[in-house]
């Protein structure tokens, strides 16, 4: 049997080909794209840890039992690497909030914080800082430099490495362990192993120490990869999904895809099942020519399960060769590339750890080295789990294929393929061309073949168009998040780190800065807080606030996001922003509904509103619509007191207007750090009014934030520069640049261009391989009778010509297919997708024309050329051989 | 308004062009057929794609077919020729000798048996007449098709019996003997009495050209498509190069100027043979072989 | 016969058909004029499979663009051939006699100059062979066609105007029976 199967493969070359070229290429692609997400992954773990610390987890305890407890580190539930602890011994507010932590080395090793300069405290009046709070506190950064902190001297001794994590607002001064505090939290750092999922390790600790679930911490961005949490069962997600009346299709599909990483897996799924088809398609032409030959064995007595066993024996030795080629070549090539490609598969959410909060260029050199030598690894789970489905796949295919087999009669199928449609219709009395009408039947034998070879000449097409739209959306959302995620637009942002309201930018500052040669675009906003005053039926979303209610620091500060009155209505606390005109008109790419008309907004009575968006790509503003009215009360004078913000105080301190709604957008542009998007919150309710307005109702004339960008052909570091001096004198202002970030961004974004277009190539080159092969079987079964048709004289220009408008028609109607299919179909899915799952901000951007255009034309060739060769080989033979 | 008026001119152009082509074509047809009619040979070629070419080709064989035909109408015209030139011969003798016999039973003392002799004589040579203008008759109707006769299936035996009769005599005279091979009494599409004369014929020319003490045999072989009846004998026989000249109208071999014979015989039993196979529309074929 | 119908080329000599070299034509002009002067009748018969009877036979008719389809003169073909009442069935349904006929009706449908005939009657029963063989005969006289047979069958050999052996490939001067009445004496 083994002999019989090895010598079908050599005796059919092209077939034979055809399959291990497809079986090759699926193989790189599936193994290459495992291999790419699982080194994401590990990449980005790393990168995290190298961001957020090695710790997995953060116990908060008081001070008796952290002395008093014993930590083993081995344990037979769980291994531990490594832990620490950190004291939190007391707290500044000026010049900035700092924190007089004190820690052990374990701590600082994990959390890559440890002295690259001078050493350690030892004395209650030394210090350690990283370059960043030096920078913020005006020192020069000298060993035994005196610096004075909220009165209080002390001798600067170590330099610590800088914190890369976005979360500037805790600035660190590290002190001996002489020194003495009033504070009393203690934190106890654990690193466990990371062999074991770190959810059961963490449970076995905890109950071994009885210490209770509410203490800890989880250093998130680092244990999502690691199972830090028990993942939601599969059945629970869908039941809840579809029972409860808060989830829906949407819910089960984000659920699935956090917890199990839907969208990777489903697209290795989705290839294996377009490779199995193409297989299979391939395999059942190839045994179609033999089905004689079947039938003649059968008929001497071979049963039919042996021939069964040959047929798969077949696949199975095209694949074991195939599927091991197939990996080394997709990991080799990527193995090679992987510096240009290793963006592609960034895990969601490193978006913000990759800006640099320090200082430009100063601090980059001293923290070390950059995040970029990311290293390859190979998925080997992914690898065999693919080659055992693909096997089993493969036995399947070649199961049905023999059985397709047996449907028909021994008689039949030793007769050959009688599969054309049978009409009882005499063509000669209409038709005057009968050459054409027997190649017309002999292309277009049944409905099934005919869609079967549509479908795969559609398929490689509709791929392309697919990845293209979506490649397209994506450069727009990662334009536009880049502008709207904190201001990302510009190169350089200048805001005040400070949460009183008076704290602003000089008006003066902010002119000269626009004078400023070497920086363009400066675009300065204005802020204060409001509160939005919503009917209890307006309220649709009712439990949207409820999570942001329950936080203490709201409660704390505000009062509560969302008040409720004793007349019923709601007050809601909004940040209020003041644009420029060139901010106003950034805005316009992200209306929802309305316009923004820059002159009636600065008339004054229009305001735009920021709606509220739930998980699912929503976007509500209570139900109201551009030409509806809100209420809105704001402090009367900035300078106020904390309490004011509460909005809790006797109406004389706020000023009560009424705005008409001119614009519903989905996103503001600039966004604070010190007010509402604090304490872990992020993109808060949020109202823009025109920078004139700002004044004319509340009398704010300073700033708060500055946008601004180097201008063409000026260098990043002096423009940089330049800022700097400009707001040297402004109390607490903070620059950061973001230069390097929005580099980092578009290269990520060309990275993953690159790859999707790439795959769409090879996708559409597999589908290729199907269409030859399929055209050309069509043709060359029918090889005698196209030699008696030349007998009885058909000449050969006017054979191709026929053979060619087949082909044609072919490559018309499969582009009428992907037009139809794209269109009705997959764009609605891809639109949904993008919507709801990735949360595109702005999707509807179309494919350009050139490459639907480009596409089509394309297939028409392709199917000219799938038709053409095999004419050629007809033509090219004797009339003789062929007839006899 | 200038779209409308190119396309207006577009139009015109199509037009005219069409009604260049159909002229074109018109002309060139016209050209071919006037070939035909002179009988010139067509230069345009057939071998190419096209309507023109495929009307050519066919022209061709409509000229070919007419020469073809014209040919032989010439070829009969000849033969008509030779056949009253033959006929005048033929008529001539016997005229003569009807002239001669008629002049000597005129003698006055003429004996009686001479009288009788000469009104013998003078009878053969009329019968002689008579069957000669009577054969040329039948077959100047059976070219025509004025006369039908039925064909049904009947058995062989009794029609070879006839002819035999017929000639028994002649054979008699000669010393040749007439021998045939048992065969089944088989039945076979023909009309007797026809059929019998074709025979007869056939029996005749053997007699004829058999030298005294010859042997002439008939046999019957039945195939399953046809049957086959086979007349042989051993005269002096027919040359080769003859073959296909014997059955036509008036050929006499050059062997055969000493015997008496018009020619016409076997033209006429072929005749009468290809009647019954047309009618039967191939149900069943006799063959003659040599 | 392919040497005949310009199917396969000579490795030596000359094929002269109607005073013409075919072997001066190009492939194309071949193929023309193979289509308008020369139909085949194969051994197996090569209908296709994908027209019932009635398009087979008119088959070679449409290869010349615009060429008309005599219906009346298919449909008098069809019925001598008794497979009129068949005409919609396709060769797959039919028996191997009557393809064979349909084969011949095909062959005579576009009344070329020369018929070229590999065993026709080999499937049929006497009555029908014939049937076929009256036919032959007729439309030759009629369209004053040349009609070239191969057979092995010394019975239908003997209906024809004359007799060509081929004994190992060599023509064998053997005997000749010409026509009895018309018919070409020049060979």
């Amino acid at each position: 049997m083994l002999k019989l199967a090895y010598s079908y493969i050599r005796y059919y070359k092209s077939q034979t080909f055809a399959i291990l070229a497809s079986i090759i290429l699926t193989a790189a692609l599936l193994s290459g794209i495992s291999s790419l997400m699982y080194s994401s992954r590990l990449n980005s773990l790393e990168n995290n840890k190298q961001i957020y610390g090695d710790w997995h987890y953060s116990i908060d305890l008081d001070a008796d039992t952290c002395n008093t407890i014993q930590i083993e580190a081995q344990d037979s539930n769980y291994q531990m690497e490594c832990y620490g602890k950190k004291s939190i011994k007391d707290m500044t507010a000026a010049p900035y909030p700092m924190y007089f932590v004190q820690t052990d080395e374990a701590y600082r090793q994990m959390a890559h914080r440890q002295i690259i300069d001078g050493q350690y405290p030892e004395d209650a009046n030394e210090i350690a800082a990283d370059r960043y709070t030096l920078a913020n506190l005006s020192s020069s950064g000298t060993l035994g430099e005196v610096l004075s902190i909220d009165g209080q001297d002390f001798i600067l001794t170590g330099i610590v490495e800088s914190s890369w994590a976005a979360d500037t607002d805790e600035m660190e001064l590290f002190v001996a362990n002489s020194f003495t505090g009033p504070g009393t939290r203690t934190l106890l750092y654990l690193q466990f192993s990371e062999d074991e999922k770190l959810y059961r390790q963490l449970n076995a600790f905890l109950n071994k120490y009885k210490i209770s679930g509410d203490a800890v911490q989880s250093n998130d961005e680092v244990t999502k990869f690691l199972s830090g949490e028990p993942p939601e069962g599969i059945y629970d997600i869908i039941k809840f999904g579809l029972t409860n009346e808060e989830g829906n299709f949407t819910y089960i599909i984000l659920k699935l895809q956090s917890e199990y990483n839907l969208a990777s897996y489903g697209m290795l799924l989705l290839l294996c099942i377009f490779s199995i088809f193409i297989i299979h398609s391939i395999f059942r032409i190839s045994v179609s020519k033999r089905t004689s030959e079947y039938g003649i064995m059968e008929t001497l007595g071979i049963s039919g399960m042996r021939i069964g066993g040959t047929l798969i024996l077949e696949l199975w030795l095209l694949f074991l060769f195939g599927y091991p080629s197939g990996c080394l070549l997709g990991n080799g090539i990527l193995r090679l590339f992987y510096q240009q490609l290793n963006r592609v598969f960034t895990v969601k959410g490193t978006g913000n750890a990759d800006i640099r909060t320090a200082l430009s260029e100063t601090d980059r050199i001293f923290a070390g080295a950059d995040s970029g030598n990311a290293v390859f690894h190979t998925a080997w789970n992914a690898i065999a789990a693919g080659f055992v489905f693909l096997l089993t796949a493969l036995a399947i295919a070649g199961f049905s294929t023999v059985r397709s087999m047996h449907r028909q009669s021994l008689r039949q199928v030793i007769n050959g393929d009688t599969s054309f449609i049978k009409r009882r219709h005499i063509y000669s009395f209409r038709n005057p061309n009968l050459a054409h009408v027997i190649v017309r039947k002999f292309m277009f034998p049944s409905r099934r073949r005919v869609i079967g070879i549509l479908l795969s000449l559609s398929l490689g097409g509709c791929m392309f168009l697919c990845s293209a739209y979506m490649v397209e959306n994506l450069k727009v959302h990662a334009d536009m998040s880049l502008k709207s995620d904190d201001g990302l637009g510009s190169d350089y942002r200048v805001s005040i780190k400070s949460d009183i309201l008076s704290d602003t930018i000089p008006a003066q500052t902010v002119t000269e800065i626009k004078k400023t040669a070497e920086l363009s675009e400066v675009y300065a906003t204005r802020y204060t807080l409001g509160e939005l005053t919503i009917q209890k039926r307006e309220l649709e979303w009712d439990k949207y606030f409820d999570q942001m209610n329950k936080s203490s620091y709201f409660i704390q500060r505000f009062g509560g996001i969302c008040v409720q009155k004793e007349d019923g209505s709601y007050g809601i606390k909004y940040n209020i922003y003041g644009y420029d005109t060139g901010l106003l008109e950034q805005l316009q790419e992200f209306i929802l509904e309305g316009s923004i008309n820059l002159e009636e907004l600065e008339q004054g009575g229009k305001i735009i509103a920021v709606a509220n968006k739930d998980g699912q790509g929503n976007y509500n503003f209570y139900g109201k619509h551009p030409g509806d009215t809100i209420t809105l009360k704001v402090p009367s004078i900035q300078n106020c007191l904390p309490e004011i913000l509460k909005f809790q105080s006797p109406e004389e301190n706020y000023i009560t207007q009424e705005f008409e709604i001119a614009a519903i957008v989905s996103r503001p542009l600039a966004r604070e750090t010190s007010f509402l998007n604090a304490d872990s919150w992020s993109n808060m309710q949020s109202l823009i009014l025109p920078n004139r307005q700002m004044y004319e109702q509340y009398g704010i004339y300073d700033y708060s934030f500055i946008n601004a960008s180097a201008a063409d052909e000026t260098d990043t570091g002096i423009a940089a520069d330049r800022l700097l001096q400009k707001i040297q004198d402004v109390p607490k202002a903070v620059l950061q640049d973001y230069t390097t970030a929005i580099e980092t961004q578009k290269g990520h974004l060309r990275q993953q261009q690159l790859f999707f277009s790439g795959i769409a190539v090879i996708l559409l080159v597999i589908s290729l391989f199907h269409i030859m092969n399929s055209m050309n079987y069509s043709i060359l079964s029918h090889q005698r009778e196209y030699g008696i048709i030349r007998a009885m004289g058909i000449t050969d220009a006017g054979f191709y010509n026929m053979v060619l408008q087949m082909g044609l028609l072919y490559g018309l109607l499969a582009d009428l297919l992907i037009f139809l299919l794209y269109n009705l179909f997959l764009r609605r899915v891809m639109d949904y997708y993008m919507i709801h799952i990735v949360q595109f901000l702005h999707i509807g951007k179309t494919v350009p024309r050139e490459i639907t255009g480009s596409v089509m034309v394309l297939n028409i060739l392709i199917a000219a050329a799938a038709v053409i060769i095999p004419a050629r080989k007809i033509v090219k033979s004797q009339i003789i051989s062929e007839i006899v | 308004m200038a779209l409308h008026i190119i396309l207006l001119i577009l139009l015109f152009i199509v037009i005219g062009y069409s009604i260049y082509r159909k002229r074109k074509t018109f002309q060139s047809i016209n050209r071919l057929l006037d070939c035909v009619l002179s009988q010139e040979p067509i230069a345009l070629s057939d071998t190419k794609e096209g309507e023109l070419s495929a009307l050519v080709s066919k022209i061709n064989r409509i000229q070919q077919v007419l020469g073809k035909q014209i040919m032989q109408a010439e070829d009969e015209k000849e033969q008509v020729k030779s056949l009253v030139s033959n006929m005048s011969h033929q008529l001539k003798t016997p005229l003569a000798n009807l002239s001669l016999y008629t002049e000597i039973l005129s003698i006055p003392q003429l004996t009686e048996e001479k009288k009788a002799d000469a009104a013998q004589k003078l009878k053969r040579q009329v019968d002689k007449l008579d069957w000669i203008i009577g054969s040329l008759a039948k077959m100047v109707k059976l070219e025509q098709n004025a006369i039908t006769f039925d064909i049904e299936p009947l058995p062989i035996r009794g029609t070879i019996l006839d002819a035999i009769d017929t000639v028994y005599e002649k054979a008699e005279k000669k010393h040749i003997s007439l021998t045939s091979e048992p065969y089944d009494d088989i039945l076979l599409y023909h009309n007797r009495k026809w059929t019998a004369e074709v025979f007869a014929n056939l029996l005749e020319n053997a007699v004829k050209y058999t030298a005294p003490g010859g042997a002439v045999q008939i046999s019957i072989h039945p195939y399953e498509i046809y049957t086959e009846i086979m007349f042989t004998d051993n005269g002096c026989g027919i040359r080769g190069e003859e073959i296909p000249r014997i059955f036509q109208r008036f050929y006499r071999s050059p062997e055969t100027e000493q015997t008496e014979g018009s020619g016409i015989g076997l033209y006429l039993s072929n005749l009468i043979l290809e009647k019954e196979k047309v009618k039967s529309m191939a149900k069943k074929n006799i063959r003659l072989l040599p | 016969m392919n040497l005949i119908g310009g199917l396969d080329i000579p490795t030596e000599g000359n094929i002269f058909i109607k005073g013409k070299d075919i072997s001066s034509l190009t492939r194309k002009e071949l193929t023309i004029f193979r289509r308008r002067n020369i139909g085949f009748v194969f051994q197996n018969y090569s209908l296709m499979p994908v027209l019932n009877v009635y398009d087979n036979t008119a088959l070679p008719i449409t290869f010349d663009r615009g060429n008309h389809i005599s219906r009346g003169y298919i449909e008098e073909l069809l019925r001598e051939l008794g497979i009129w009442d068949k005409r919609k069935k396709y060769p797959n349904e039919l028996s191997g006699g009557q393809q064979q006929r349909t084969a011949i009706a095909r062959a005579l449908a576009n009344r070329p100059a020369i018929l070229l005939a590999d065993e026709p009657t080999g499937n049929l029963d006497s009555k029908t062979t014939v049937e076929v063989i009256g036919l032959l005969k007729a439309s030759c006289r009629k369209y004053s066609q040349t009609i070239l047979m191969v057979t092995h069958n010394e019975a239908i050999a003997q209906i024809c105007d004359r007799i060509i052996h081929i004994e190992d490939g060599m023509i064998s001067p053997g005997i000749r029976k010409l026509s009895h009445k018309g018919g070409d004496d020049r060979c």
